[in-house]
């Protein structure tokens, strides 16, 4: 029990950091534009299929650092001639906008890499079990992945406040009026902001790939994720998409590495129903099977009980 | 009235297609089309009245499917004997009812938390669809035969244009019932409370409860499409209700145009036969309506329905003439941008075969193939480039002549 | 009685006190002005008597019964009506559509969907009448999002005129109108609240003198002083807060 837990917990908090790799990104450009970015997630798989293509050529660890930067580039330029251009036709359109390029990424990518999961694999250097513990492994890629995305954080916390540019980006974030008459130029501060989000979502690619599998639905299996986190963080609030992200990481994890199910809590409490009954399926439900289902209820209850989110202060 | 007429016209216009297309695919397909109108239709009651962008409309067209088709497969069992003509009626009632459960949760507030909100709900209830086997029917789904219900003045179903001819009664009831949606106090509000919720409510009208009103509006409407689909195809399964159909429908009401009744209209018929008909020549007939679709949210935001309002004005003012240089000027580069720019996602799909064009033999494994086409492409776009501001010019040249004739 | 009566109403934007402790009353039928400097309270006084906003202690009441902590359609439909500073319009909808709208909860058909809005002619000649009576006529059937300025602040004002309020909030009415437009606008409000009781922020002082009957000072987020407009003009503190040093002089004399 103790063990199982254990590894669900770690299992979880790598799947939450890799979550919050993403939200960030998404949290960030809402800030910044006050657009969700639907295809966040798309740029997460072009992330994964860049390094894939380019540790065939050039081996993995170059690739671990080309595919953002060349992800990032991608992201900037749809900012250019796409975002930017959509913003004149107001929110709704550019909602609808980020969600068609989506859809677009999606099919480019089948094109391109065909609709197979590609045999992207962890590189021989981590790819051995860091630990053992009661009978199971605990792979040394993911503490790698734990180690990079919390270095990554420190390193975008220490830019965000520490560095000039990202007091220029947190200014122009909140009021980006200002920042212009003072002569910086925020279309481009927002621009690189837009790069800079992509290429984290690049990177959780490239380190995701491997364990998570890379293949066309891996955007679609974590973008609607990734707005769950961010609306329960409360729009706009870094620290709440933290929170929210490792919450639902850990709960997920924890969900299905338990046993628990309806039928438990009904011989509990000394309930029984005949197998054909038609809600026969409620009973038997597992928390294992409804743990996909937990970010939605919980994103329901949320946004009845506590609208604005867990750190937000928006009021929409 | 003259939209009298043009009702009149409309119903004329479903009642002759399956004379003027009667093979059985292409009776299937107008089917199709005009489910997927009914669709487009109570889709916009949200989006262009209301204001509401929602990712979460298929849950209701789905529920409603689902209705009918546990109708459809009780009465081939025998428990109940429901005439097929008032299935409709039952998704409607299941539509209205997923609405109602769902609708209070939803539209507290508008836009992005409502998005936020049916993004949710719709991601929910399509994993919930694949645990609850019993209602949901697991991968398989529910299926029924349409032809075990009584037969009504001898028509009993088998044949594809009683199908049709059933969906159009139920489709034109269904379209005319929103149109006058649109004319009521109600209707007027959810308009309102789109532009401007604040102002709404400081007239005394409560934002939510417009809102809510229009959703079940479109909730109900949603459900008869959903049971017209599983009527046609006899079956239904969870994809109905998942987000990949809740985005289909969002692009045929921006392709057509938010703005205007018959916009998603234009876009459900347009979006149909490009899919039943592109399917036949490419491999990439979803990836071109991508393509098609973040072009027209970023060059037409108005949709195909918004640029034939303009043309039309211009018609209507006799200024279409001074377009008609421009324009000419623009085609050809335009149709060889587009040439080109197919040509090579078509070679990219294809390695190893050869593409015949105008005589050419274009290869994969070529690298003069592909040099040769993006240097026609880049031609191509630096000609439009040198055009286009022409074209500009004179649309807005015209446009603002028309508004100030127009306009006092 | 008083007609609308506030009393201790107090309220803070985080540590920012915007109110404090406000009393008012205004009595049935009486045009009474609120003028004060630029961030003195004056619009979120309105936010809090219309219920967007809600004070953080002390009473509102409308009629003798308390209406603090309604939602504001709730207080509309009590008989409070108002106009923003900024324009607040139904952008995409016709001029005459926007008036439409805002007759249809005092004409009785509310939320209704077995009414056609094309058949009631009643509703369509009030609408059309109010058309006329803001000047509008000639732009009835443009967006009200592409209006010029002055005729979208002719709009704001028919919204809140539009129903059978008895009691009107006008939000600078006039601010940002030329010298005969306002003219034209200030006439206007004079026919169309002869019989109702009118709660007025403005910032030209000619407007306010010659319109109200009774005038409230708020600096700061407190009352100076309620009084007349004679009264006011010579009151001491109001010169002090509001009226500048130049005035001042002037009432020693
Ligand atoms: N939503 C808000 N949040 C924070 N401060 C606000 C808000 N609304 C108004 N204020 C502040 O309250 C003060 C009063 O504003 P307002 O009522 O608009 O003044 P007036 O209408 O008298 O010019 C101003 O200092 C303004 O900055
Ligand atoms: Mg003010």
């Amino acid at each position: 029990m103790a063990d199982a837990l254990l590894f669900a917990t770690l299992n979880g908090l790598v799947t939450g950091l890799l979550l919050f790799m993403l939200a960030s990104g998404v949290t960030l450009i809402f800030s910044m534009m006050g657009v969700l970015n639907f295809a966040h997630a798309s740029f997460y798989m072009l992330g994964a299929y860049f390094a894939f293509s380019l540790s065939q050529h050039l081996g993995f660890w170059p690739a671990l650092l080309l595919a953002p930067l060349l992800t990032g580039v991608l992201g900037a330029l749809v900012e250019r001639y796409g975002l930017r251009q959509v913003h004149r036709h107001g929110a709704v359109a550019e909602l609808v906008f980020t969600f068609g390029l989506a859809f677009l990424i999606e099919e480019l990518v089948q094109l391109f890499w065909g609709r197979a999961t590609q045999d992207f694999r962890v590189p021989a250097l981590l790819d051995f079990p860091l630990f053992t513990l009661f009978g199971q492994d605990f792979p040394a890629w993911r503490a790698f992945m734990l180690l990079l995305s919390l270095g990554i954080f420190a390193g975008l916390y220490a830019g965000l406040t520490r560095t000039r540019y990202g007091l220029i980006l947190r200014a122009a974030i909140t009021h980006p009026q200002t920042v212009a008459n003072l002569g910086h130029n925020v279309p481009r501060i927002f621009m690189l902001a837009f790069g800079v989000g992509t290429a984290l979502a690049g990177l959780a690619g490239v380190i995701a790939g491997p364990v998570l599998g890379t293949w066309p639905g891996m955007a679609a299996s974590l973008g609607s994720l990734v707005f769950v986190i961010v609306v329960i963080g409360g729009l706009g609030s870094l620290t709440g998409a933290f929170v929210a992200a490792l919450l639902i990481g850990l709960l997920q994890s924890w969900a299905i590495a338990s046993s628990v199910g309806m039928a438990d809590v009904l011989a509990l409490l000394g309930v029984s129903f005949p197998p054909d009954h038609p809600l026969r399926d409620l009973w038997r439900l597992t928390l294992p099977q409804v743990a996909p289902l937990l970010p939605y209820v919980l994103l329901v209850l949320m946004l009845l009980l506590r609208p604005a989110g867990l750190a937000g202060n928006r009021e929409d | 009235m003259g939209s009298r007429k043009a009702w009149a016209a409309a119903a004329a216009l479903l009642g002759a297609l399956p004379l003027l297309f009667d093979s059985v695919l292409s009776v299937g397909i107008l089917n199709q089309m005009l489910i997927a109108v009914l669709f487009a239709l109570s889709y916009n009651t949200l989006l262009g009245q209301g204001g509401l962008l929602s990712f979460g409309h298929a849950v209701y067209f789905g529920l409603g499917g689902y209705v009918a088709a546990h109708a459809l497969r009780l009465t081939e069992l025998g428990s109940i004997g429901m005439p097929l003509v008032l299935l409709p009626l039952a998704g409607a009632a299941g539509g209205l009812l997923a609405a109602l459960l769902l609708g209070s949760v939803s539209t507290r507030r508008g836009g992005t938390a409502f998005t936020m909100i049916s993004l949710g709900l719709g991601e929910l209830l399509a994993a919930a669809a694949l645990i609850l086997v019993a209602f949901f029917g697991g991968e398989a789904g529910i299926s029924g035969d349409r032809t075990a219900g009584p037969a009504l003045l001898g028509v009993n179903f088998a044949r594809e244009t009683q199908v049709y001819y059933h969906a159009a009664v139920w489709v034109f009831l269904g379209a005319l019932c929103l149109a006058a949606f649109r004319q009521t106090p109600a209707g007027r509000l959810a308009m309102a409370v789109r532009d401007n919720p604040l102002r709404a409510q400081c007239l005394g009208y409560s934002a939510a409860r417009v809102r809510l009103l229009c959703f079940l509006v479109a909730g109900t409407f949603a459900g008869l499409a959903g049971a017209l689909f599983a009527i046609h195809n006899e079956i239904i399964t969870s994809q109905a209700l998942g987000t990949a159909n809740a985005g289909q429908v969002l692009l045929m009401c921006f392709l057509g145009g938010t703005g205007y009744f018959l916009g998603p209209v234009l876009g459900a018929v347009l979006l149909t036969l490009c899919s039943a008909l592109l399917s036949d020549y490419t491999t990439l007939s979803t990836l071109y309506l991508g393509l098609l679709f973040v072009g027209c949210v970023m060059f037409l935001p108005e949709g195909l329905g918004g640029l034939l309002v303009q043309l039309h004005a211009r018609w209507r003012h006799g200024r279409l003439g001074s377009l008609a240089r421009p324009l000419a000027r623009c085609a050809l580069p335009t149709a060889a941008l587009l040439l080109s720019g197919v040509l090579l996602l078509e070679l990219a799909a294809r390695e190893g075969e050869v593409l015949h064009v105008a005589g050419l033999a274009l290869q994969a494994a070529n690298v003069w193939s592909w040099l040769g086409l993006a240097g026609f492409g880049a031609v191509a776009s630096l000609l439009l480039r040198r055009e286009l501001p022409a074209l500009q010019a004179a649309w807005q040249q015209t446009g603002a002549a028309h508004i100030s004739q127009g306009r006092p | 009685m008083s007609l609308l009566r506030l009393e201790q109403v107090s309220k803070q934007f985080g540590r920012t006190r915007v109110l404090h402790a406000v009393d008012l009353a205004i009595e049935p039928g009486e045009c009474h002005a609120i003028i004060g400097p630029n961030g003195a309270g004056k619009s979120t006084l309105f936010h809090l008597i219309s219920g967007l906003l809600r004070p953080d202690s002390g009473q509102i009441a409308f009629e003798g019964k308390p209406i603090h902590g309604l939602p504001s359609e709730q207080i509309a439909r009590r008989g409070i009506a108002r106009s923003f500073q900024i324009s607040q319009l139904f952008t995409r909808l016709s001029v005459f559509e926007n008036l439409r709208c805002a007759l249809l909860w005092p004409m009785g058909y509310g939320c209704s969907l077995r009414h056609l809005l094309g058949r009631e002619k009643a509703l369509n000649a009030r609408a059309d009448a109010l058309l006329d009576e803001l000047g509008l006529q000639a732009l009835r059937d443009v967006p009200a999002g592409e209006l010029a300025y002055a005729a979208q602040r002719a709009l704001e004002l028919g919204l809140a005129i539009a129903g059978d309020a008895r009691l009107i909030l006008l939000d600078e009415p006039v601010a940002g109108m030329s010298h005969s437009e306002a003219a034209q606008a200030l006439a206007l409000i004079r026919r169309v609240t002869a019989e109702r009781t009118l709660l007025l922020v403005e910032h030209d002082m000619s407007v306010v003198f010659e319109l109200a009957d009774r005038i409230t000072v708020l600096a700061r987020g407190e009352v100076i002083a309620t009084d007349t407009p004679a009264r006011i003009r010579t009151n001491a503190r109001v010169q002090e807060v509001y009226l500048g040093t130049g005035a001042g002089g002037q009432s020693d004399a």
